[in-house]
């Protein structure tokens, strides 16, 4: 019983060290990068950044156009943290979306979320 | 002795005569060479230019005591009266072959008074001519001083007259009038006059023949207006008795001759080749010459063989009275006028309308006229008709023969100012193969405004109709109708179709009605139709009629219906408006009806209210803008569109133009029963495609099917055709039969539905309100009950295209069991795994939305949800997972004594984004330790959960990675994030944000929970 107290102690003691080492780097990521149309690599699936931080993103794959998709949302970019917030058909729904930009130019974008899965988009057009 | 005196008388005699015979002699001698011819001509030659202005001559005076024997005559041969006028076709106004004239001797001897007893014209030849300028040939003898000294003319200073022989012989005459355009020709010419008036009493014996008369008249302009020609006239007058009662006859004949009045023929060619005289006349009279008067007695007036009775009395207008009249005129009772013959010798052109018929009956009449005749008045006439075995045949008109005719009829004629003329049809029948019809009434005003008041009965085979009406009217009936109907109407009424000012009533019994108009085909056993014109129940309507019978059975394209009892009320307003307005009312017991595959079966049925015609309109409603009221009781309807019986227990509501109340309806639609109250606008507008369809309802069920209402009312307001082609565009499958929200509609319903079946989920006590509008349906906060945990429900259903459903979800479970919460939406625990691993109870909040295909499958690319979750006092479950987890963070000491580790309170926040659902770091109370876990996991099992021990005994913080396939996941310990979360004094801006995001998607979840 001691042995596996101690053990777990130690266990504890490892993870704060591991999580005092934790440090992530950043980009600066531009709103203008954003605005235009991106598609997900190696699919249909869209995502369009408006001026006026609004956008939508539809897949076509799935027989559903721009026009009725209903996946509108609103988007904000604080440094490289890219959120979303999906506002559903009902008014009591709001869906985040955050993601972290690892890398943009002017014709890829790459995502990364939390749990480090990543996305890459390339951009279909400018507007 | 004898002999002595013999020879004396002898004697004498002979002495006297040869006397006598010397003074004849003597005096035969003294005229003979006193009064020679040339000496008398030369005399009355010089005599005649005082008497007459014009130049004369007589050829020949002469003596005659022989042929005016005992008179003593005046012979002149060849007189001559010669006036020329300008224009006229002969200077000679007269030529008479010899004149005679016999004078009383002894009255001249005596009294040296000329009295002249016989005139004997004969050979005379007239040429009458009248200038256009008024001035004649005839105007030979001279004016008179001063014509105002004359006295009246009075019967009483006539001087005796004795006409013991006045003869004329071989008479002709021309005469022509310019002025009055009048040209006549009379041929052989014969009278012969006996007359003597002698104090006060006449008595004379005309007699007048004539070959022939020729009389022609002609207007201004030339243009005929009159031609006569009679031929063989034949008069005789005879007149006997004091002027003051003169009793005598007067007979004319005219074998024959002709009429033309202004180009018509009066006299056709069957009454010219007739045996029977062309006119003649016999009158019986006794006349009070003085006071004008004439009395007739069984007269005679025929023309051919048609003869008149006349009598009466008649007097002429006088200074103190206007003319009488009373007078009787009647053809033979016992030998009625036969109408066909009749017609024969009625002029063609007056006959035209009867051209191709065959009209016959036998005619008896008898009048009466009686009155004065002045400015303002005339005589009355009293007519009486009697009409028998009258036929008529018009096959243009009528296919059979009309026969049986008779008529009874009284006529009264009063032409005189003010005075109004009737009929009264005391009968009038008619039978045609098995329809027998009679008339009887009145007919006033007859030539003014006529005033019909008139009384219709008869029975009628149907089929004997039919060639009455207009060809073009498709109508094949059978059956029989009686006719009982009486009108009272003036004729003004009907030109201007005054049909609010007349009036009129009667019944219509149908019997074995059997009807076919165009495609309607309608049958019934009895069918009573009654009329009132002006209306009396409807008042202020112009006429109502009502119909009822036993049964009705009506069959019209696709639609077939038996009606039971139906009675139907109608009101009119004035037809001839273009806005016909009725009311109405209709009531039926047990009926059916069918409609292609759509029948109605129905136990009883009433209506009432009124509708508007417009025909300008073509929407149905608009045409006929109906306000009724309507109660239709215990009636199924089955119908495809439907596809479920429907079985209307009671259906109580109020239609206007502007609304559809429904007061009360009573249900029951598959396995559905419904209760419905509310109203329905904008009916009218929507058929016009001009407006949405509005309604609001409160519907109340004991249970509810609504999928398979959902599967009734699916595309309803959508074009099957349109609905078709969009499947088609879409690639739907065939066997795929989403539900497509009506368009045009926007409805709400209040329901409360006791027990329910959605979704293949039983659920109870749903109340709530549900929106249909324009293709979307709203579920508007609709709380339930379902495996014991209350629930709400907002939802949202679109349907742009059969392959692309919308469908967006606000759901509310509070205090469910976990389990039974997925086991009712298995859904669930694909959003939240780690769901299944407690047991107790939980509040459950989900918003999501996707689009589905027309499989109801969802396009996992459009999903979008979020989700909350708490719950108190819950067990964790042992699965191979968890224990791996415990072990890892030493929970085996967590457990109580029950082996089962219990959780205080469990708070979770995730979202769902196409396949990924994320779940935000949450904190689970275990005793003395608190864990926060959150992560991800898509819906292909792949997951990356982080879990952590924030706080134990121990002061440890560990970390635990799950990752992996989520059935079989790696677990591994893991860095530590959330130290800080919960700790306000030491957050970050990701433990910030991190709990706004959280905030906000509990908050938004939570706001609408009631």
């Amino acid at each position: 019983m001691k042995t596996r107290r101690f053990a777990f102690a130690a266990i504890a003691l490892l993870a704060m060290l591991f999580a005092a080492c934790n440090k992530d780097t950043h980009i600066h990521v531009d709103e203008s990068q954003l605005v235009g149309r991106w598609v997900k690599s190696g699919t249909q699936e869209y995502w369009r950044y408006n001026t006026d931080r609004t956008g939508v993103t539809w897949d076509a794959s799935e027989d559903i156009t721009e026009e009725e998709s209903n996946l509108t949302y609103t988007w904000s970019i604080d440094e490289d943290v890219l959120t979303h917030i999906f506002r559903g058909a009902m008014d009591n729904q709001a869906v985040p979306k955050v993601y972290t930009i690892k890398e943009i130019t002017s014709t890829t974008m790459r995502w990364e979320d939390d749990y480090g899965l990543s996305y890459t988009l390339i951009k279909a057009d400018t507007k | 002795m004898k002999k002595g005196m013999k020879k004396g008388w002898k004697i004498a005699l002979i002495s006297l005569g040869s006397l006598l015979g010397l003074v004849v002699l003597a005096v035969g001698i003294v005229l003979w060479q006193v009064f020679t011819p040339s000496q008398l001509t030369r005399i009355v030659n010089n005599l005649a230019s005082r008497y007459v202005n014009c130049e004369t001559h007589f050829e020949r005076v002469d003596l005659t005591l022989f042929k005016t024997f005992p008179d003593a005559g005046l012979r002149i041969d060849e007189v001559y009266i010669v006036n020329p006028v300008e224009g006229a076709p002969s200077d000679t106004v007269a030529r008479i072959g010899s004149l005679t004239v016999g004078v009383d001797v002894k009255r001249f001897l005596k009294e040296k008074e000329v009295v002249v007893h016989q005139v004997l014209l004969d050979d005379v030849q007239a040429s009458l001519f009248v200038s256009a300028d008024g001035s004649s040939n005839y105007d030979i003898f001279p004016k008179g001083d001063d014509d105002s000294t004359k006295s009246a003319f009075s019967l009483d200073s006539l001087p005796d007259i004795d006409l013991r022989k006045v003869k004329i012989g071989n008479a002709k005459a021309v005469y022509r009038n310019l002025q009055g355009g009048i040209d006549a020709t009379v041929d052989d010419l014969d009278l012969a006059l006996v007359g003597t008036l002698r104090e006060g009493r006449v008595d004379a014996d005309l007699d007048i023949e004539v070959d022939g008369i020729d009389l022609a008249t002609s207007d201004s302009l030339g243009n005929s207006t009159l031609a006569v020609v009679l031929a063989d006239l034949d008069l005789d007058l005879e007149a006997e008795g004091n002027l003051d009662e003169v009793d005598g006859k007067l007979k004319l004949n005219v074998e024959n001759g002709r009429l033309n009045t202004r180009g018509t023929d009066m006299v056709n060619e069957r009454l010219q080749a007739s045996r029977h005289d062309l006119f003649s006349v016999t009158l019986p009279f006794s006349a009070d010459l003085r006071q004008m008067c004439i009395k007739l007695d069984e007269s005679r007036l025929a023309i051919d063989e048609y003869a008149l009775k006349l009598q009466g009395k008649a007097s002429l207008a006088q200074a103190d009275r206007p003319m009488q009249v009373d007078v009787s005129i009647h053809n033979s009772e016992n030998d009625p006028w036969q109408v066909k013959s009749l017609l024969e010798i009625v002029p063609a052109q007056f006959t035209k309308a009867l051209d191709g018929m065959d009209v016959d009956a036998k005619v008896a009449f008898v009048a009466t006229a009686v009155g004065t005749v002045s400015d303002s008045t005339m005589p009355v006439v009293r007519a009486g008709v009697t009409l028998s075995d009258g036929r008529f045949y018009s096959p243009k008109l009528l296919p059979y023969k009309i026969n049986r005719v008779s008529a009874d009829l009284d006529a009264i004629l009063d032409m005189g100012k003010g005075g109004t003329s009737s009929v009264a049809i005391n009968s009038f029948k008619a039978h045609t193969r098995n329809t027998d019809l009679s008339l009887t009434g009145n007919v006033d005003d007859l030539l003014g405004d006529m005033h019909l008041d008139v009384a219709l009965k008869g029975s009628l085979p149907l089929e004997d109709a039919k060639p009455m009406l207009p060809d073009t009217l498709p109508v094949v009936a059978d059956g029989k109708a009686d006719l009982d109907l009486h009108a009272d109407l003036k004729m003004s009424q009907l030109k201007a179709k005054a049909f609010d000012k007349m009036k009129a009533n009667g019944t219509i019994k149908l019997r074995q009605l059997d009807v076919t108009y165009d495609s309607i085909h309608a049958v019934a056993p009895d069918l009573d139709v009654a009329l009132q014109l002006p209306a009396r129940k409807y008042k202020g309507k112009m006429a109502e009629v009502h119909v009822s019978g036993s049964t009705l059975k009506v069959d019209m394209n696709t639609i077939h219906a038996n009606l039971s009892r139906p009675d139907i009320n109608v009101g009119v307003n004035d037809i001839t408006r273009e806005q016909i307005a009725a009311a109405v009312e209709l009531s039926l017991e047990k009926s059916v009806a069918a409609l292609d595959s759509n029948n109605i079966d129905l136990s009883a049925l009433s209506l009432s209210g009124s509708i508007r015609m417009d025909s300008t309109q073509d929407n149905i409603l608009r045409k006929y803008n109906p306000s009724l009221d309507i109660d239709l009781r215990q009636t199924k309807v089955q119908s495809p569109i439907l596809g479920e019986e429907l079985y209307i227990n009671n259906l109580d509501f109020h239609y206007t133009p502007e609304l559809c109340d429904i007061a009360d309806a009573d249900i029951k639609l598959g396995n559905s029963d419904l209760q419905l109250y509310g109203s329905v606008e904008n009916l009218e507008h929507w058929l016009s495609h001009e407006k949405m369809l509005t309604g609001e309802l409160n519907l109340t069920s004991h249970y509810t099917d609504v999928d398979q209402l959902m599967d009734m009312f699916s595309g309803m307001g959508s074009n099957p055709d349109t609905l078709e082609q969009m499947r088609e565009e879409d690639n739907v499958p065939k066997e795929a039969n989403p539900f497509i929200v009506p368009r045009d509609v926007d409805f709400m319903l209040h329901t409360h539905l006791k027990r329910s079946l959605a979704f293949g989920n039983d659920l109870g006590d749903v109340a709530g309100s549900v929106t249909i509008k324009d293709g979307v349906a709203i579920l508007d906060q609709i709380g339930f009950v379902c495996k014991a945990a209350t629930m709400q429900l907002t939802a949202l259903y679109k349907s742009p295209r059969p392959n692309n459903l919308f469908v967006a979800l606000d759901f509310h479970l509070l205090d469910i069991q976990i389990d039974e919460l997925l086991d009712m939406i298995p859904a669930v625990d694909t959003l939240v795994p780690m769901l299944a691993a407690f047991d107790g109870n939980a509040n459950f909040h989900l918003a999501a939305e996707t689009f589905l295909d027309a499989r109801y499958q969802p396009k996992m690319s459009s999903l979008l949800g979020s989700a909350a979750i708490s719950g108190r006092d819950l067990v964790v479950m042992d699965n191979s997972s968890i224990s791996q987890i415990a072990k890892l963070m030493q929970f085996k000491s967590w457990k109580d004594k029950d082996n089962k580790i219990k959780i205080d309170s469990l708070d979770v926040e995730l979202t769902c984004f196409r396949k990924e659902i994320e779940v935000y770091p949450f904190l689970i109370n275990i005793g003395k330790y608190h864990l926060c876990a959150s992560g991800k996991h898509t819906l292909d099992n792949q997951c990356g959960y982080h879990i952590e021990l924030l706080k134990n005994p121990f002061l440890a913080k560990i970390g635990v990675d799950v990752r992996g396939n989520i059935s079989k996941p790696s677990i591994s310990l893991g860095q530590v994030r959330y130290a800080d979360l919960y700790k306000p004094e030491k957050q970050g801006v990701v433990e910030k944000r991190t709990l706004e995001l959280k905030r906000m998607i509990r908050e938004a979840l939570e706001a609408n929970v009631r």
